[in-house]
């Protein structure tokens, strides 16, 4: 296989390969992902800090191949997720290092919404058990001076910031401060949170695992041998990629479920005021897709204030706006300002 | 120019980032934005007369041991471990977190933090230093900086 028929038959799977001399200049790239003829010949480490350290401390150590995974580094030309592999070979007695790169920004992505979400219920948990444990309990400030003090912010403004995916768990926390409610929702989003996370871990070593093509490269690290001008074999280096990388990760119907469940419970001083409608059916889009639509309605006792009504359903909103974004679906939230309603509409594909 | 790896572990949300940022850039943000993987950069100090680069890594809060992957502290000269002092479950791993890196890196220089003390009283303060096991090399504030240059600069002094 040559240089070229390499990286016509990695440009679906996002892979390349870069060979780096013993000086650790850029020799060689198959340009899969990266356009590398501007850094050929020069050190890499100049361009990207990772290569100061990481080129003499692999050639230092005793291993023949090292793996770094969900890599983000300061390099313009590689602006995502990548998980790296640094190999040790030999070309003409030079000490060289094949650099294979391996573009997963996608589902690094999403893994990283579920990994800040399940962090912030964590952090969330470890406050109220700090709280309750303290001989503060009385100590109406505790929340205000543990997170960002949301008072006098306007319930409108809020959901426009939600609207444009700036609204994060703790910007409403300090309103939301009946203990009951935070241990029952906290109880009921940790699990969905973990079972999110072990859903997505699947997924992505299904990605790196299964459908996986041995490739042998030997006969590309010769050329660039044979460019060298020299005759001699390179050693046998056979690497492997993804095949065909599946594009979207897709949530379970009983995960939505749950989550569902908890944008419904009940929040804190609702009992005599909360009036809720909740529409919600399974179709299938002209191309066959299952979807869930949802429409559900809540009534707030203000609209022009947080109130720890409003901060609770805007919590659970957030939530599902994370999801729906990572999985491709839609959600609007609109407020009534005559009758105090939230209103949210929700789209889902489903697998 | 000397090179030098420096790590930032310890638990999520302790203000691993923060520090970073506010090393690298003297900047600091309320939000929360978590980090998966690891993140590189670099910045160079000037220590006992010569100039050290020290090449930044900031890795995702995860359990030390089982999380995080061998690869990323290969190498590495410095550690620095930080916990965040209103939350006590991040100290609760502190002794064998720090036994694993030391058998991992021997001869790694390890910086133990206390961070977000502008979140604490003096009393609070005194109070979350009894419940950690080890004695803090740094206590400080991602938000104000406070002691934020000094722990780079301690750490980049005991690596030349
Ligand atoms: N008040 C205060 N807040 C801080 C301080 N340091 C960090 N924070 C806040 O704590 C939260 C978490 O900070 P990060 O720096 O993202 O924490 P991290 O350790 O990098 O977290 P992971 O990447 O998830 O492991 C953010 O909301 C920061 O604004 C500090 O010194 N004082
Ligand atoms: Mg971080």
């Amino acid at each position: 296989m040559t240089l070229n028929r390499h990286k016509y038959n990695t440009r679906f799977h996002k892979h390349q390969i870069v060979l780096i001399d013993d000086k650790g200049r850029l020799f060689e790239s198959c340009d899969s992902i990266f356009d590398s003829s501007e850094y050929i010949g020069l050190p890499l480490e100049d361009h990207f800090y990772f290569f100061e350290s990481e080129l003499v401390n692999f050639q230092k150590s005793a291993a023949t191949k090292t793996k770094f995974e969900k890599v983000k580094v300061n390099f313009k030309s590689l602006p995502g997720y990548y998980d790296f592999v640094l190999s040790k070979i030999d070309v003409n007695g030079q000490n060289c290092v094949l650099w294979e790169i391996f573009d997963y920004t996608t589902i690094y992505n999403e893994y990283l919404i579920i990994q800040q979400l399940r962090n912030e219920i964590s952090i969330i948990e470890q406050y109220v058990s700090k709280y309750q444990s303290s001989k503060k309990q009385d100590d109406d400030n505790f929340f205000q001076s543990n997170f960002r003090s949301t008072k006098n912010i306007k319930l409108s403004d809020l959901i426009k910031e939600l609207e444009e995916s700036k609204f994060d768990l703790f910007s409403s926390i300090s309103v939301w401060i009946d203990k009951a409610y935070i241990e029952k929702g906290i109880t009921e989003l940790k699990e969905c949170m973990s079972g999110l996370i072990d859903e997505i871990n699947f997924f992505v070593q299904q990605l790196k695992a299964s459908n996986y093509e041995e490739v042998n490269i030997s006969d590309y690290v010769s050329s660039l041998i044979a460019k060298n001008n020299n005759d001699q074999t390179a050693t046998i280096y056979s690497t492997s990629y993804a095949e065909g990388i599946p594009k979207k990760l897709f949530l379970d119907k009983k995960i939505i479920e749950k989550f569902i469940r908890i944008l419904m419970m009940q929040g804190p001083g609702q009992e005599q005021l909360v009036e809720k409608s909740l529409r919600m059916a399974y179709e299938k889009s002209f191309e066959g897709i299952p979807f869930l639509v949802f429409n559900f309605k809540e009534q707030v006792e203000s609209v022009s204030n947080l109130t720890s009504t409003s901060a609770c359903i805007l919590i659970k909103i957030t939530i599902l706006k994370s999801l729906v974004n990572m999985i491709g679906g839609t959600l609007k939230v609109k407020i009534d300002e005559n009758e105090a309603y939230i209103t949210t509409d929700l789209f889902f594909p489903l697998k | 120019m000397i090179s030098k790896k420096v790590i930032l572990t310890g638990s999520f949300g302790v203000g691993k980032t923060s520090i970073f940022n506010q090393f690298l850039f003297q900047k600091f943000s309320d939000k929360y934005l978590t980090t998966i993987g690891v993140k590189v950069n670099k910045k160079t100090v000037e220590a006992k007369g010569q100039e050290v680069s020290l090449l930044v890594w900031d890795i995702a809060g995860e359990v030390t041991q089982d999380k995080v992957p061998t690869s990323y502290f290969l190498g590495a000269s410095g550690i620095i471990y930080v916990m965040d002092l209103s939350r006590p479950l991040t100290f609760e791993k502190l002794d064998s977190d720090i036994a694993y890196l030391e058998e991992l890196l021997p001869g790694a220089a390890i910086k133990i933090v206390g961070n977000k003390k502008d979140l604490l009283s003096k009393e609070e303060l005194l109070e979350a230093q009894q419940n950690i096991s080890k004695k803090l090399d740094a206590i400080t504030s991602a938000k104000t900086g406070e002691n934020i240059p000094d722990l780079f600069l301690n750490l980049a002094e005991e690596l030349v």
